[in-house]
């Protein structure tokens, strides 16, 4: 019988949601959580031995010593093979799931396999290296991803060579296979620049990267005439959230005026993220907006000033798209009220 | 959002503790905070230090503007 080690964060793991974010790696006997669905798919083949978890946050403020602990845990269930997730959209779990797969993987040479969606951050970091099982954004998708990943792990436990990842529902890995086309290139060419002509619909054979190179505005040089602004993704808005600003897929932005403000407070502003521990943010705002120490600088003299709006939204599952417009729409009027330079600060 | 703000000619630090996402999309300028849930401040220092604390972070912030190449 085939041995499996599979990694959960804190949630799946059924320690607690963001207030237990925090928890260090440890272990726990047999299948847990959706491991218990993964078990019932593998059949007599394969267990779930051991299933090895860390809090996201821990994870990613200790990721050196927690990724050792973790590879011993790992190392200890003498597992033939790792897997981790799924983790859908959620960043934090992706990337611990991506850092775990990668030293299980380079440390003892076993097959590892995660599942996420192709918006996470995670599937970005490791993707070229080690299988990822596509999902869907939210843990809605559990039952589909689990059955995608199943047979996956069965063939990399027998030894089976994975085909392309558009074939085994893997994300797209970077790879070049050799394939025998239908048709010779020079009519598949035609007919994409005949759909592009005509307008319709195609698809490229060769997609570029999503992100652009961007580069580096000029440094400021003195800041003891800039103004500054604060921009946050961390979802401060005042109390009540006038402007509806969403815990999640967030789409549009508030501007908040605090030209009187020396310092936030809990009592008048609060955070509307849903993908954070809020509390910290909520009992002392200026620990997302640190407006209280930019006053002290201002009052100073060692920076010029600090412009009367700060503008938020909620980076949580925010697609990059839309990030990026509500940064376009801020950066306008950022620049006709001629602001130097600016502090953006996520959770 | 650091990306579009640049773009923009507005030199933009961020500060964050998921470094890698914001070094995976290219951000120019960036920073790492107290902790995720608390970028700009400690919970556990009392309420002098945290100030303190929080100020040195800000004048970090602040030289990463100032400056003329990118640094994280």
């Amino acid at each position: 019988m085939k041995r499996i080690v599979h990694y959960l964060n804190q949630f799946f793991a059924g320690l607690g949601g963001e207030e237990s974010a925090g928890t260090p790696p440890d272990a726990l006997d047999g299948a847990v959580g959706p491991g218990r669905l993964l078990q019932s798919l593998l059949g007599e083949g394969a267990a779930i031995v051991t299933t090895v978890y860390c809090g996201d946050d821990h994870f990613s403020e200790n990721e050196e010593e927690a990724t050792a602990r973790l590879l011993q845990l790992v190392k200890q269930a003498e597992p033939d093979l790792l897997f981790a997730g799924p983790a859908f959209g959620s960043g934090r779990y992706g990337l611990a799931c991506a850092g775990v797969c990668r030293a299980v993987g380079a440390e003892s040479g076993i097959p590892v396999l995660t599942a996420m969606s192709p918006s996470n951050p995670g599937a970005d970091a490791i993707r070229r290296d080690i299988p990822v099982v596509e999902t869907g954004e939210s843990s809605g998708d559990m039952r589909a991803a689990i059955e995608a990943s199943a047979p996956l792990i069965v063939k990399l436990l027998t030894g089976e060579i994975v085909a392309p990842g558009s074939e085994e529902g893997l994300l797209p890995r970077g790879g070049r296979w050799n394939t025998r086309a239908s048709r010779p290139a020079a009519e598949r060419a035609v007919d994409l620049l005949l759909a592009k002509l005509a307008g319709g619909s195609m698809e490229t054979e060769i997609p570029l990267p999503p992100f652009q190179e961007v580069a580096a505005a000029p440094g400021i040089g003195d800041l003891g005439h800039a103004k500054i602004a604060l921009v946050t993704t961390g979802g401060l808005v005042p109390r009540g959230n006038p402007d509806g600003i969403k815990s999640y897929l967030s789409t549009h932005f508030g501007a908040y005026h605090v030209k009187e403000h020396e310092r936030l407070t809990g009592d008048e502003f609060e955070s509307v993220h849903g993908g954070f521990f809020t509390a910290m943010v909520n009992e002392d705002p200026n620990r997302l907006i640190p407006l209280d120490v930019l006053r002290d600088a201002v009052r100073e003299g060692s920076l010029g000033g600090l412009h009367e709006y700060f503008y938020s939204t909620t980076g949580n599952g925010t697609p990059v798209e839309t990030a990026a417009d509500m940064a376009r729409d801020i950066a306008a009027s950022l620049e006709e009220d001629k602001v130097n330079g600016v502090i953006l600060t996520s959770a | 959002m650091a990306k579009e703000l640049e773009r923009a000619g507005i030199p933009t630090v961020h500060v964050t503790n998921l470094v890698s996402v914001s070094e995976n999309t290219g951000a120019k300028r960036i920073m790492a905070g107290r902790a995720i849930p608390h970028v700009f401040g400690d919970p556990a220092l009392g309420e002098q230090e945290e100030r303190q604390l929080r100020r040195r972070l800000v004048e970090q912030a602040l030289d990463m503007l100032r400056e003329q190449e990118s640094g994280s």
